[in-house]
C-alpha cells in the first residue's frame, strides 16, 4: 500500500472501524486455531505446561477404529451434504425465483422447526422406525403381512438422511440472499429467447449461485461431521462410530480420567487438513467470481418465474413431504413427550397419562432461563454480523494482501471441534480474569459463541457481496466518494437482506447452541438449551420437551417479528 | 372482675407458650452437635449454598422444597441451589483451571465418585473438614478423601415389565447370554459402566461375558446412562444394564430392576476449597448425610438413595438380591482409582468404544 493510500485509510473512520472488527474476528478465530494446534501437539493440558509430543496423534491413528471412523465419517459427511442440497436448492429457488403461492409458510416452518431439540427428533424416528417396536414397522408389517420389519433406523443411511434434512434450514438461509440477489433480467432474457424455466434454472440460476452452493457444501460438510445427536442416538446403539461420537467419548465419557482434549484436538487437526483442501477448491472458485457478479447498478425489478398449476402442486407436495419429515413428526413428538410422565410410543393406553404437569413443574425455571437466552440471542448475532460484514467486505471487495489468509483462517476455524473451541474461550476467560472478570458472566459465552458464528456470517455475507459488480464501487470512486462511505452507503444497503437474514439466522443458531454453553455454564448463566440438555441427561424427557415447546413458542414469536420487520422494510 | 380474670388467664397462656417455646428451642438446639451449633449463625450470614448435581437437573420448585426443609431444620433462612453443570470429568477439569487463577468455585459442595474425587484431591481442591465432629458416622466418612458417603450408585440390570414376565427376568449376569435377549439388550456407550460386573463375577468371567454380550448378543449402546431405562421403558429394548429404574418407575413406566446381585459404588460429597459459603456447605453435607428429611429429599428429587436408608431403591436392592461394593472385595480406594481404570481401558477395546 502506498503512503498516500495508507494515510487515506487512517483518516477514514469507517475503514478504521472495519479494520478493528476484522482484527477482532481474526483474533477470536486464531485463538481457537492456536489452542487446537498446540493442544494436539502437547502431552497433557496446555495449562499444565508445554510438553511437545505426537502422542495424541499416535493414540488416534493407532486406535483400531480409526479407519472405520474415517470411512463412516466421510460417507456420512458427503451423504449429508447431498441430502441437504436436494432439499435446500429447490426451496431457495421456489422461494426467491417463482410465483409459488403461500411461500412464506415455507420460511415460517423452516425457522420454527429449529426449536425442536435434535435428540427428540432422533428419538421420534427411533420410536417410529426401530425394528423391535417401531410404529411404522408394526403398521407396514401388518398391512403387507411381512415377516421381518421393513425399516431399521440403526443404519448409516438413516443418520445421513436425518442429518441432511436437519441441515436444510441453515443451508437455505445461507444460500437465500444469493438466490434473492440474482438479477431477474438474466432469467427474463432466457425466457424471451424461448429457453424453458428448467433449463434457465440449470444453466443460469444454479451456475450463478455456484460459489455460495459450493461454500455452503464445504461449510456444512464440516458441520455434518461434528453433529452428535443423530450419530449418538441412532449410530451408537449399533456401534456405527463417527468423528462426533468419538469426540464425545474422548471428552464427555473419558476413560476414568480428565477429558482427553489433546486427542480431540488431534482429531480436529484432521478436520482442518480436509478443510484446507476444500478451501483451496473454494478460493479457486471465487477467483472467477467476476463471472458471478449479478447485481449491477442497472439491476432490474425482480420478476418471478411463473409455475403452472401442476408445478405448483408438485412443489407443495415436495414441501409437504419435507414438512412432515422434519417438522410435523418432530413437533408432534415434542408435544407428545411433554405431556407424558415418561417416553412411550403413541397409543390409546398412553393417552390416559396425558397431563400438563411438566409445564407446571418447569414454569418457575422459565424467567431466568429466558432472560439469559434472550441476552445471547441479541448479543451473539450482533457481534457476529458486525464482524463478518467487515471480514466479508475485506475478502470480497478489496485487494488487500493477505485477504485469502483471512478467508482461510475463518474457514479453518469451523473444523475446530466445538468442544476445543469452547475450551479456547475458557482459557481466554481465565487468563484475563484478574483484569477483565467476564469469566463468571454470560458475556464470555457471548464472545465464544459469536466467534464460532463469524464463519457462518462471513460465508453468507460474502456470498451476497460477491454478487455486487465492481462498476458500482468504481462509479463511487470516480465521483470522489471515499471507500468507507461507499461501504456504508452503497455496499451495506444492497447486502442488507443478507445482513438481516444472517442476524436472524445466527440468533436462531445461538438459541440451539449447546456445546459452548455447556462448557462455560455457571449456576447464574443457564440458558434454555442447557436446561433441555440437563433435563434429558437426568432422564426427565417430559421436562426437556416442555422446555422445548417453550423454545418453539419463542422461536415462533421471533419468526413472526422477523416477518413483520421484513414486510416493513420491504426487504 | 371478670375482665381481670380474663386478663390473668391471658398472661398465664402467654407465659405457658413462651416457656414452651424456650424449652422446645432449647431442645432443638441441643439436637445438634456443638460443631453444628457453631456453624448455624455463620451459615445464616451466608444465606445460600450450592450443590453440584452432575447432569441431574432438578426443577426450581424442587430446589425450593429442599431450601424450605433445610431452613426449617436449622431454623435459619437458606437458599439451596442444585447446580447441574455437566459431566463430572469436564467440571472437574474446569475447577482445576479456575483454581489456578483464583476464581471461586461455582458450587460449594461437590458430589461424585471416589474415582473423580481422587482427581479433585490430587489438584488440592478438597477442603479439610473433621466430619466426625458434625455427628457423621465413621462408616460414612472416606478419610483419605475427606468425603462423606451420600449416595449409592447401582449398576443394575433392568427389564420391561410389559414385555418380560417377572419369572423370565435375568437372575444372574450369565442369564444375559440367553438367546432370547439377542439384539434386545442395551447399555450406555461408556466403558466405565462395565467394571462393576467384575465386582460380582470376578475379572476374567466379567471380561468373557462382556465379549459375548458384544459379539453374540449384539449389545446396543445409548449416549447417556439414563437413556438405558428410557429405552427399555418405551419397549425398544427388553433388558438394559447400567442404571436403575427408580426415576422412571416412580413415574409409572413399565420397568423393574432384575432380581440379581449387581455392583454398586459410593458417591460422596466434599467441601470444595475456597468455597464461597463454607459454613452453609458443611450444614448441607450434614443435612444430606444424617437428617432423615434431607436423605428423603435427595432420594426423591435427585434419585440419590443410599443402601442403608430405608425406603430408597438402593436399600431395597441391598436388602433384596444384594449389592457388591469394592470394599466388599478389598481396598475400596485402590479398586476405584486403579483397578477400575485398568479394567475400563481393557473393556473399552472389548466394547469397541
Amino acid at each position: 500500500m502506498s503512503t498516500g493510500r495508507r494515510a487515506k485509510v487512517l483518516l477514514d473512520p469507517v475503514l478504521l472501524g472495519v479494520g478493528l472488527m476484522v482484527m477482532v474476528g481474526l483474533i477470536l478465530t486464531l485463538l481457537m486455531l492456536f489452542v487446537l494446534v498446540f493442544s494436539s501437539l502437547n502431552k497433557g493440558l496446555l495449562s499444565e505446561g508445554w510438553r511437545p509430543s505426537l502422542v495424541n496423534f499416535q493414540e488416534i491413528v493407532g486406535d483400531s477404529k480409526f479407519w472405520t471412523v474415517v470411512s463412516n465419517t466421510s460417507i456420512s459427511g458427503i451423504g449429508t451434504v447431498a441430502v441437504m442440497l436436494i432439499w435446500a436448492i429447490p426451496f431457495a429457488w421456489l422461494y426467491t425465483r417463482t410465483d409459488l403461492p403461500g411461500k412464506k409458510i415455507l420460511v415460517a416452518f423452516l425457522t420454527v422447526k429449529i426449536a425442536v431439540p435434535s435428540f427428540l427428533v432422533a428419538l421420534g424416528y427411533v420410536l417410529l422406525l426401530n425394528p423391535a417396536n417401531g410404529i411404522a414397522n408394526i403398521i407396514v408389517s401388518n398391512v403387507f403381512n411381512l415377516e421381518n420389519p421393513p425399516f431399521n433406523v440403526y443404519s448409516l443411511t438413516w443418520i445421513i438422511f436425518l442429518q441432511g434434512t436437519a441441515l436444510v434450514t441453515p443451508t437455505f438461509f445461507m444460500i437465500l440472499p444469493t438466490f434473492s440477489a440474482i438479477d431477474a433480467a438474466l432469467e427474463e432474457a432466457a425466457f424471451a429467447s424461448g429457453v424453458s424455466k428448467w433449463t434457465t434454472l440449470r444453466r443460469v440460476v444454479l451456475p450463478l449461485a455456484g460459489p455460495v452452493i459450493l461454500s455452503a457444501s464445504i461449510y456444512f460438510f464440516i458441520i455434518a461431521v461434528e453433529m452428535f445427536d443423530y450419530a449418538g442416538m441412532i449410530g451408537l446403539p449399533r456401534r456405527i462410530i463417527v468423528f462426533s461420537t468419538w469426540i464425545y467419548q474422548l471428552v464427555v465419557n473419558p476413560t476414568m480420567d480428565v477429558p482427553h482434549y489433546g486427542e480431540a484436538a488431534a482429531l480436529g487437526i484432521f478436520g482442518v487438513g480436509v478443510i484446507s483442501l476444500l478451501t483451496i477448491l473454494y478460493v479457486w472458485s471465487i477467483r472467477r467470481a467476476e463471472r458471478y457478479a449479478v447485481v449491477t447498478g442497472k439491476r432490474s425489478q425482480q420478476s418471478a418465474t411463473r409455475l403452472s398449476r401442476t408445478e405448483k402442486l408438485l412443489a407443495w407436495i415436495f414441501i409437504g413431504a419435507y414438512a412432515a419429515i422434519e417438522f410435523v413428526i418432530p413437533v408432534c413428538m415434542l408435544i407428545w413427550t411433554s405431556l407424558l410422565p415418561y417416553v412411550q410410543p403413541p397409543s390409546l393406553a398412553a393417552m390416559k397419562h396425558l397431563s400438563f404437569n411438566s409445564y407446571r413443574d418447569i414454569w418457575p425455571e422459565v424467567p431466568p432461563l429466558l432472560t439469559n437466552t434472550v441476552i445471547l440471542m441479541l448479543a451473539v448475532p450482533t457481534l457476529a454480523v458486525m464482524t463478518s460484514m467487515c471480514t466479508a467486505w475485506v475478502i470480497t471487495r478489496t485487494r488487500l494482501p493477505g485477504r485469502n489468509a483471512i478467508e482461510f483462517a475463518l474457514m479453518a476455524a469451523i473444523a475446530v471441534p466445538a468442544i476445543v473451541g469452547a475450551l479456547s474461550f475458557l482459557y481466554l476467560g481465565l487468563s484475563i480474569y484478574k483484569t477483565v472478570p467476564i469469566y463468571t458472566t454470560i458475556w464470555l459465552m457471548v464472545i465464544a459463541i459469536g466467534a464460532r458464528e463469524v464463519t457462518w456470517g462471513n460465508r453468507t455475507i460474502s456470498g451476497a457481496m460477491l454478487q455486487l459488480h465492481r462498476e458500482m464501487e468504481e462509479a463511487c470512486s470516480v465521483s470522489g466518494i471515499s471507500r468507507g462511505r461507499t461501504f456504508i452507503s452503497v455496499v451495506l444497503p444492497i447486502v442488507s437482506p443478507a445482513l438481516l437474514f444472517s442476524w436472524f439466522w445466527l440468533s436462531l443458531l445461538t438459541v440451539r447452541n449447546l456445546t459452548v454453553p455447556i462448557m462455560l455454564v455457571r449456576p447464574n448463566t443457564e440458558v434454555l438449551a442447557t436446561a433441555i440438555w440437563a433435563f434429558n441427561a437426568a432422564g426427565k424427557s417430559s421436562y426437556a420437551s416442555a422446555v422445548g415447546v417453550i423454545l418453539l413458542l419463542l422461536v415462533g414469536a421471533m419468526v413472526a417479528l422477523f416477518q413483520l420487520v421484513v414486510r416493513r422494510k420491504h426487504v | 372482675m371478670k375482665h381481670g380474670k380474663r386478663a390473668g388467664m391471658s398472661w398465664l397462656w402467654i407465659l405457658t407458650v413462651a416457656f414452651g417455646l424456650i424449652v422446645s428451642s432449647a431442645q432443638a438446639a441441643s439436637q445438634f452437635p456443638p460443631a453444628i451449633e457453631k456453624l448455624i449463625p455463620q451459615a445464616k450470614a451466608e444465606g445460600e449454598v450450592s450443590l453440584f448435581t452432575g447432569s441431574v437437573k432438578a426443577t426450581l420448585g424442587n430446589a425450593e422444597r429442599f431450601s424450605q426443609a433445610f431452613s426449617k431444620h436449622y431454623g435459619i433462612p437458606m437458599k439451596v441451589t442444585l447446580a447441574a453443570l455437566g459431566s463430572h470429568p469436564e467440571v472437574i477439569q474446569r475447577l482445576r483451571e479456575e483454581a489456578k487463577v483464583g476464581v471461586k468455585p461455582p458450587v460449594d459442595v461437590f458430589n461424585s465418585s471416589i474415582t473423580m474425587l481422587y482427581l479433585l484431591q490430587q489438584a488440592n481442591l478438597i477442603e479439610g473438614v473433621q466430619w466426625k465432629d458434625f455427628g457423621i458416622s465413621d462408616k460414612d466418612i472416606i478419610t483419605p478423601l475427606v468425603a462423606v458417603d451420600i449416595q449409592t450408585l447401582i449398576r443394575a440390570v433392568v427389564y420391561n415389565t410389559n414385555l418380560v414376565k417377572k419369572a423370565d427376568a435375568p437372575r444372574r449376569f450369565e442369564d444375559l447370554l440367553d438367546k432370547r435377549w439377542k439384539n434386545k439388550i442395551v447399555a450406555p456407550g461408556n466403558a466405565q459402566i462395565f467394571p462393576y460386573i467384575a465386582l460380582v463375577m470376578g475379572e476374567e468371567p466379567a471380561m468373557k461375558l462382556v465379549k459375548q454380550l458384544v459379539e453374540e448378543q449384539k449389545l446396543a449402546f445409548t449416549p447417556t446412562v439414563t437413556d438405558v431405562t428410557v429405552r427399555v421403558a418405551n419397549g425398544e429394548f427388553l433388558v438394559g444394564y447400567g442404571y436403575t429404574v427408580g426415576l422412571d418407575k416412580k413415574k409409572g413406566a413399565p420397568v423393574e430392576n432384575a432380581p440379581m446381585k449387581v455392583g454398586a459404588f459410593r458417591q460422596c460429597s466434599v467441601l470444595l476449597k475456597n468455597a464461597q459459603r463454607p459454613a452453609a456447605a458443611r450444614l448441607l453435607v450434614h443435612f444430606m448425610a444424617t437428617v432423615p428429611e434431607g436423605k428423603r429429599l435427595i432420594d426423591e428429587i435427585l434419585n440419590w438413595g443410599k443402601y442403608d436408608t430405608p425406603g430408597t431403591e438402593a436399600y431395597e436392592l441391598a436388602h433384596g438380591s444384594g449389592l457388591i461394593f469394592a470394599k466388599d472385595i478389598g481396598d475400596e480406594i485402590q479398586w476405584e482409582t486403579k483397578e477400575n481404570l485398568r479394567l475400563t481401558q481393557q473393556l473399552r477395546k472389548v466394547l469397541g468404544l
